[in-house]
């Protein structure tokens, strides 16, 4: 490719590399945390 | 020696030509294989370990001189990953199209060589493959699970490419 002379010289810092990312696997679901069934309270 | 004079915080688009080469995705004048969902580093190793492909406008390459890698692309040497500014001067570039070659969009970033028509970069990814031909001689393949492969969207080409203006200059 033909692009002509070089005119200057640039950097390019991306804030974020504008490069695809691999898919994340889906976190698998949390179980619901353990609650011991409480006891009735007596009036 | 040229030294950087600015810098940015936006990636450059740039506008290129890929073609399919032993079933890979690779730069249209030489030998060099672009890799899915990793950034593409420019490397430079001389003549010697080039081979150019292409056309009458590309046969006799870049001029290329030796130089470390990490430096590339240096701006006295051809190397970087290629770009033209805009897709009108690619298309006046492509007049003599090969069957497959895709016309792209590319992201560059890193230390980049602004060239009149275009630049060369340290790094490189597609940032969309254009699914149509401009002429009927630019044969496109847009359906090849290799371009797929790169996550990025594959989108008719614009309809309106004038001619570049520089084309009555050369």
């Amino acid at each position: 490719m033909n692009v002509g002379e070089p005119q200057r010289v640039i950097e390019v810092v991306p804030l974020h590399e504008p490069v695809p990312s691999e898919p994340q696997p889906a976190e698998p679901e949390k179980e619901p945390a353990y609650e011991p069934e409480k006891e009735p309270v007596e009036p | 020696m040229m030294h950087v004079s600015d810098t940015y915080i936006l990636p450059v688009v740039g506008y290129r030509v890929w073609v399919l080469r032993e079933g890979k995705v690779s730069s249209y004048a030489v030998d060099n294989f672009w890799i899915p969902k990793r950034a593409n580093v420019a490397q430079c190793g001389g003549y010697e370990h080039v081979k150019f492909w292409g056309p009458h406008k590309i046969q006799s390459g870049p001029r290329l001189i030796p130089h470390a890698n990490y430096v590339a692309p240096f701006a006295e040497c051809g190397c970087g990953f290629y770009a033209f500014k805009t897709l009108p001067y690619l298309m006046e570039w492509l007049e003599h199209g090969e069957p497959d070659i895709m016309v792209g969009e590319v992201y560059l970033w890193g230390k980049i060589v602004d060239c009149q028509y275009g630049y060369r970069a340290q790094y490189a990814y597609p940032k969309r493959f254009y699914s149509n031909s401009y002429e009927d001689n630019y044969a496109y393949n847009n359906s090849t699970f290799q371009v797929r492969e790169f996550s990025v969207p594959v989108e008719p080409i614009p309809e309106a490419v004038t001619q570049p203006e520089f084309a009555d200059e050369r």
